[in-house]
């Protein structure tokens, strides 16, 4: 009963999240971008239903086409993260060895190396922008996986049924694709959607230290960071990007722990 | 013995969990001096009961009911958790079944004892304090006992920590002693010596003692009088000798014919299985697979009797056995099984030797080996079933995963299936079920999935088709098809693992411990499916196992191993009567036996 709560209302939250994304492609209130000098700072009206900022741009379609950002960065990162940490994780779970020792040398170095020094990095070489932050967000992500993968690869791997699975004849990548990758869902799911979240706010961090998302490209992030000298005058600035950052993490969050339960067929009965 | 007011007074106790009733109105007495049985299977409510009486029910279980102590005002069941500390440890001493998990991995022994005396009084000084722990120590016969209290519980083996946790139980001479399976996490010889430590401190102090067991050879040598235990109910209570001749429950009566595991009579598993506390039924909670039940069972029977025990039957008074309980039969071939004139072994160890690396004496030292298994010789013929026994760390499991190939080995080679020079995994190969019906079948798969595994072509309607007749063949019904391993009991879930393993017709089938997770009422039910199955075709059997019944009744050779050494091996019944080895001999003395006396008094004593 709990978990179909997290379920609904997580979905019910990254999808407002998705379809705002996907509407502000074709319509939004206003251009996000324009500046409108006579309209500074002004208050919620009819035309402006949140008001615009100190550029006189308009709050509301700002914020439609920052969701499309947000989208694009957790879906960037994640997805890097969980192409190049569950692999790792598996493998070396599996293997053992001197490979375990390697990868997970090689993982415990991404740990080590900052994330904002590699999207600096990154940025230096490829310049700024959306997509390199996120990569770099996406790579200093993969270790986690890795590891969290391959804890649940070594409890699997302890299991009996890989055994069974070794004496039925098995190769090692159908018992890696048939019975472990099933049996660290749970924590990869949840590892996935606490990865989303931080890649979410990471970009908001990275785009007000002007590492992320390149002005005038409205981001939840970039509008914080603008937002902050007027945080005194008109604080609803602030509020309107925070409370979308909020409900979006949140959002991640309750599906991944409603999709987490959802794929144990143990806790069927139970639902 | 039964004497003025009894020790422990249990009236009318039930436990509930949120949703359902797990224990229904359970009361019995414990009298001074008195050691008292209660046997049930998983999900009978004994062990709850035990809980419920010393006030260590889990959060989210409720008990009501009353339980009194001899000379204390409180009801036990409604008492504080802080009233009821002064009680536990002092007047009351409990024995867990996990030796390992009821002593702190942080403590020393010594520690851990005198915490007990400390607690309840009397303040020890260090000295005084190890003093009287190394005591307790030598009075449960624990050798160099100044050392065993100095000593973290890692440091000592299963036998000497479970003389730990019944050093701390004993610490404060206490009036009763709660035992919740003592023994099961033990090998047969520490089993052994661990209950006649018990019965001897009973004896000598006149502690009483509550025993829960599911072991009914092990209970009838430990107590007085038993109390059987079935769906959260008392359905027969008695002296141990009555209840064990003369039993009147249909439910007594099948369980002590189907633990009867003595070659040449057939022990007839109980049908169905034992029921979750949900999913009884309303009236007598046996009546679904009883042969006497009628109409009259939707009515609950009442426990009625005397002195001589009491029966919770409307039907306890049809005499004899009971229809389709018990087959005595012919003695079987397989006791003479004479190895084939020209056959050829299907599977063949020579030598088979297993070394790990120990730990460093020296810090830049050479790292010295521990054999786990040294030089194991062993064949394997079609149709013959050979048993291994041996203690906890004689190399049993080692020896199956070598012969498995899933672990190599340091010396010595196998031939056979799935080796060079062997056939292949697939049909006429090797196949393997496992200890723990849980842990060996994967959690997100369908048992489609599950059974087809070992199938060379999985997906193909010929494979769906042979899945059905393997499922049919280890009596489940064709939906079990499509659910998952949760939804089985534990039996249901071994026989899935059985259907798998015979999937691909394997020439050889290795079992370890393939009925020590299992109810004793289904356990004859795997071990006829084991049997017939490997009969049909001519498999050959390795089964490891530590209870000696076991190997006894499924198998025609048997392997002692000791210390990863063989030192017996010869047909089943020859080595059962007359052990050459004094270890065997050791290994046979210690199996408890269904002592079903004439009289009263009866001393435990052996099968021949």
């Amino acid at each position: 009963m709990k978990s179909r709560m997290s379920l609904t209302i997580g979905g019910a939250l990254v999808l407002l999240l998705l379809v705002t994304a996907l509407l502000s492609l074709v319509w939004t209130p206003h251009d996000a971008s324009h500046i409108d000098a006579s309209r500074q700072l002004a208050p919620p009206d009819a035309g402006h239903p949140l008001g615009t900022d100190q550029f006189g741009r308009d709050v509301l379609s700002r914020l439609m086409e920052g969701a499309r950002i947000t989208v694009f960065a957790g879906v960037v990162a994640v997805g890097i993260a969980l192409l190049a940490g569950v692999p790792m994780g598996v493998v070396s779970g599996m293997s053992g060895g001197w490979l375990d020792n390697v990868v997970m040398r090689v993982s415990d170095f991404l740990l080590a190396f900052p994330a904002l020094l590699l999207a600096i990095l990154l940025a230096a070489v490829y310049g700024t922008g959306t997509l390199t932050a996120m990569v770099a967000i996406g790579i200093a992500s993969a270790p986690g996986f890795a590891r969290v993968s391959r804890a649940a690869t070594l409890r699997v791997m302890a299991g009996e049924y890989i055994d069974a699975a070794r004496l039925a004849g098995r190769s090692r990548t159908a018992i890696a694709v048939r019975h472990v990758v099933p049996n660290i869902l749970d924590v990869v799911i949840v590892q996935a959607s606490v990865s989303f979240a931080t890649a979410v706010l990471a970009e908001a961090a990275l785009s007000y230290l002007g590492l992320g998302t390149v002005p005038p490209t409205p981001s939840w992030g970039r509008m914080l960071q603008e937002s902050q000298d007027l945080l005194f005058s008109t604080p609803e600035l602030c509020l309107w990007p925070g409370l979308a950052t909020a409900a979006a993490v949140l959002g991640l969050n309750l599906l991944g722990d409603g999709l987490r339960d959802r794929v144990d067929p143990t806790l069927e009965g139970v639902r | 013995m039964n004497a003025g007011p009894p020790l422990l007074e249990v009236t009318d106790l039930t436990v509930d969990s949120q949703a359902t009733r797990l224990v229904r109105g359970v009361g019995f007495t414990v009298g001074r001096g008195e050691r008292v049985g209660i046997i049930g299977e998983s999900g009978s409510g004994k062990s709850l009961t035990a809980l419920a009486a010393l006030g260590l029910l889990d959060d989210g279980l409720r008990a009501g009911g009353s339980v009194r102590l001899a000379g204390e005002e409180l009801d036990l069941v409604s008492a504080s958790d802080r009233a009821l500390s002064a009680i536990r440890g002092k007047r009351v001493g409990m024995v867990f079944q996990e030796p390992m998990s009821a002593l702190n991995p942080v403590y020393r022994l010594g520690t851990q004892i005198t915490e007990g005396i400390r607690l309840h009084g009397t303040r020890p000084t260090r000295r005084a304090g190890h003093e009287a722990a190394a005591e307790l120590l030598e009075r449960l016969k624990l050798p160099d006992p100044h050392r065993a209290a100095r000593a973290y519980p890692h440091q000592l083996s299963g036998g000497q920590r479970q003389r730990g946790v019944l050093a701390i139980a004993l610490a404060n001479d206490p009036d009763l002693l709660i035992c919740d399976e003592p023994t099961t996490a033990l090998d047969v010889t520490v089993q052994k010596e661990i209950t006649d430590l018990i019965v001897g401190d009973s004896e000598q102090r006149g502690t009483a003692v509550l025993f829960i067991s599911h072991d009914l050879a092990l209970v009838s040598s430990v107590c007085h009088r038993v109390l059987v235990m079935y769906g959260g109910r008392i359905v027969e209570s008695g002296p141990v000798h009555r209840v064990l001749s003369a039993p009147r429950h249909p439910y007594t009566r099948a369980l002590l014919a189907t633990s009867d595991l003595t070659p040449g009579t057939r022990p007839r598993a109980i049908p169905g299985i034992v029921p979750a506390p949900g999913d009884l039924q309303a009236g007598c909670g046996f009546s679904n697979r009883c042969a006497l039940a009628d109409d009259k069972c939707a009515e609950l029977p009442p426990l009625l009797g005397g002195a001589e025990g009491a029966v919770a039957c409307w039907h306890h008074e049809v005499p004899g056995a009971l229809p389709g309980v018990r087959q005595p039969s012919a003695p079987q071939a397989q006791a003479s099984w004479e190895r084939p004139a020209d056959g050829e072994p299907v599977l063949s160890a020579r030598g088979l030797t297993r070394r790990y690396p120990g730990r460093r004496v020296r810090r830049l030292g050479r790292r010295p080996t521990v054999s786990v298994l040294d030089s194991i010789d062993l064949d394997l013929y079609a149709g013959q079933r050979v048993g291994v026994v041996g203690e906890s760390g004689a190399g049993k499991s080692t020896l199956l995963r070598l012969l498995a190939g899933l672990d190599r080995p340091s010396g010595g080679r196998v031939l056979g299936p799935g080796r060079p020079g062997g056939p292949g995994r697939g049909a006429g190969g090797l196949q393997m079920v496992f200890q723990d019906p849980m842990g060996s079948l994967d959690p997100r798969q369908r048992v489609r999935d599950i059974v087809a595994e070992p199938l060379p072509h999985r997906g193909s309607p010929a494979a769906r088709e042979r899945v059905l007749e393997l499922l049919a063949a280890v009596g489940l019904p064709e939906e079990a098809a499509g659910r998952y391993p949760h939804q089985f009991s534990g039996g249901q879930r071994q026989r899935i693992a059985i259907a798998r393993a015979l999937a691909p017709e394997p020439a050889v089938l290795l079992a370890d411990e393939p009925v020590s997770a299992l109810d004793v009422s289904v356990r004859a039910q795997v071990l006829d499916l084991l049997r017939t199955a490997t009969a049909e075709r001519d498999t050959a059997l390795c089964v490891i196992s530590h209870d000696l019944g076991v190997i006894r009744y499924l198998c025609d050779t048997v392997l002692v191993l000791r210390d990863g050494k063989a030192v017996e091996t010869g047909p089943v019944e020859s080595v059962w009567r007359a052990p050459k080895h004094p270890y065997t001999e050791q290994l046979l003395a210690a199996v408890p036996q269904l002592v079903i006396p004439d009289g009263e008094g009866s001393e435990a004593r052996r099968a021949p």
